[in-house]
């Protein structure tokens, strides 16, 4: 128990102390993700498609990374278990909060898949929008697809 | 001198609140909110005694309202005021941080014995939500499956099973017709159901859905 709690808290520093990714200071998020989006498509040939419906994005450095990484991860498990042709990432807004959908068309995730010893990923995932107060809900419906909701808190309205 | 704020987007539940409780002795100082932003800015501003909160606000739903506040001031006792029936929202309630609950329903005279036990730092719950949290807790074996749903998808539930379309829902919540049709379809993948008449059935046969204003 306390070598996982070690091992739990080294990532969430490794986490932590990960360099904000320079496209995020190039771009702004939401074309950040138009271009992870774009490369992932090119890279593994899953249909990619990116809608901003957010307009001009506000959250914070932190929680732009973290929306960054968090899409990097989940996409990531998409071409490694989802067995998908297609993934979707959808971002909206309202004034207090962020709201970013990752859907896609494969197997659908288990429930057992999501608190097994194969999930530190999604741990990360989770830990990482915790840190920046956020919240991260994973749903997955069997042999229709897996989707992910993305909650940031803004933190000055 | 208590400091106490009054958070419910209808003046008239403001002022009748603000009366009942001026009336008792002790020097009191009211601030009044409609929304959850004007809740959250004067929370920030001044530290209250006692804050009591409408579930009902506008747009933000009162239960993130509530968490917001815990966040910004977490040993402020919070009263949970509201039209529904206990049952619905009691546990969700105290789980995010809730001091007490009452509704709006009950006399004046346990609504000032809850801002009392509250503000000294109690927990106030009625005798007949004591009863049923403690007869709940019994229930450990078979947790309802709308217990699995978040907070949020729990409201959207409450809203298809009171007959709102999907755009309509959008609109009340400030978000898109998809994000409210990908919630649609995680709470029923989450329920087991495939209609929104299976929801709307289940909803008000387990009482989850009270005549509220909204």
């Amino acid at each position: 128990m306390a070598q996982l709690a070690d091992a739990t808290v080294n990532q969430v520093r490794r986490i932590a102390s990960e360099l904000r990714p320079s496209i995020l200071d190039d771009l702004g998020l939401g074309e950040a993700l138009e271009w992870q989006a774009r490369e992932f498509e090119n890279r593994t040939g899953i249909a990619c498609r990116c809608e901003n419906r957010a307009g001009p994005l506000n959250l914070n450095a932190d929680q732009s990374t973290a929306v960054f990484r968090i899409v990097h991860e989940a996409l990531t498990n998409v071409l490694r278990h989802a067995q998908a042709t297609w993934v979707s990432i959808f971002m909206e807004q309202r004034p207090w909060e962020f709201l970013l959908t990752i859907s896609d068309n494969g197997r659908g995730i288990r429930e057992q898949e999501k608190t097994g010893r194969s999930s530190i990923g999604l741990l990360g995932m989770k830990e990482r929008a915790l840190l920046v107060g956020g919240e991260i809900d994973i749903t997955g419906v069997a042999g229709r697809g897996t989707t992910i909701i993305v909650t940031m808190k803004k933190t000055e309205i | 001198m208590k400091k106490i704020l009054i958070v419910d987007n209808h003046q008239v539940v403001r002022e009748g609140v603000r009366k009942i409780l001026d009336e008792q002795p002790g020097a009191k100082l009211f601030g009044e909110a409609s929304d959850a932003a004007e809740a959250l800015a004067m929370v920030r501003e001044h530290e209250w005694d006692a804050v009591i909160l409408d579930l009902s606000l506008s747009g933000r739903s009162g239960i993130d309202a509530l968490k917001e506040l815990k966040q910004i001031r977490p040993h402020m006792p919070i009263l949970i005021l509201t039209m529904h029936s206990e049952e619905q929202y009691a546990r969700r309630v105290f789980r995010a941080g809730a001091a007490g609950y009452v509704t709006k329903d009950s006399s004046m005279t346990e609504l000032i014995r809850a801002v009392t036990t509250v503000m000294k730092g109690g927990r106030y719950v009625s005798a007949s939500l004591a009863e049923w949290l403690v007869v709940d807790m019994g229930r450990d074996e078979d947790r309802p499956p709308h217990e699995s749903l978040s907070d949020r998808e729990f409201e959207v539930m409450r809203l298809i099973a009171s007959g709102k379309t999907v755009c309509e829902i959008a609109g009340l919540l400030s978000l898109s017709n998809k994000t409210i049709s990908t919630y649609r379809a995680r709470i029923l993948q989450k329920m087991s159901m495939r209609t929104n008449a299976e929801l709307t059935y289940y909803v008000i046969k387990n009482g989850l859905l009270s005549d509220s204003i909204q």
